[in-house]
């Protein structure tokens, strides 16, 4: 997402993504990563439950193959988990909406390696104005 | 999803300072992403 913020912005959008954990986490997340949208701090799972995001089980997250070949993958490209927050078995959700009250998309992650197709989501923002 | 209720939820930023979610998407459109992490 990172990577296509500048794509997002130029049409229009926004990026706000919300985690678990402390604020001082999401500040050195923020920091460390150079991160250039707004990061929420959602520790009681206030808008998770909300949104309908999901939870697995301790012994899924821990045995599901596609979990561990995602971490193996995240490993080797260079990610580290900063801080797991208190929720360590929720898992992850995308969502396009706005203006308003639109729904224009969403993806609830069914494993901890399953993540919304990046065209997916783009292709649900509006297209750019023309000039 | 009920947007409309997400929408009055407040949530501290990376500042600590409290930001109400429906702002973020009153006049434009937002990818909103739920993190099972920071970073």
């Amino acid at each position: 997402m990172r990577g296509r913020y500048d794509d997002i912005t130029g049409r229009g959008a926004e990026v706000v993504a919300i985690g678990t954990g402390s604020v001082r986490h999401a500040a050195a997340f923020v920091a460390d990563e150079h991160i250039p949208f707004p990061v929420l701090v959602d520790d009681e799972a206030r808008a998770a439950r909300v949104a309908s995001v999901r939870r697995v089980g301790l012994f899924r997250l821990l045995t599901d193959r596609r979990s561990r070949e995602g971490t193996k993958r995240a490993r080797a490209a260079g990610h580290r988990i900063h801080k797991a927050g208190r929720r360590v078995t929720q898992l992850g959700a995308t969502f396009v909406v706005g203006p308003g009250d639109q729904v224009r998309y969403e993806h609830l992650d069914d494993h901890s390696a399953d993540h919304a197709p990046l065209d997916d989501v783009l292709g649900a923002l509006p297209a750019p104005a023309a000039d | 999803m009920d947007l409309r209720q997400l929408a009055d939820l407040e949530l501290p930023d990376s500042t600590g300072v409290p930001r109400r979610l429906g702002d973020f998407w009153a006049e434009r459109p937002v990818i909103l992403v739920f993190l099972r992490h920071f970073g």
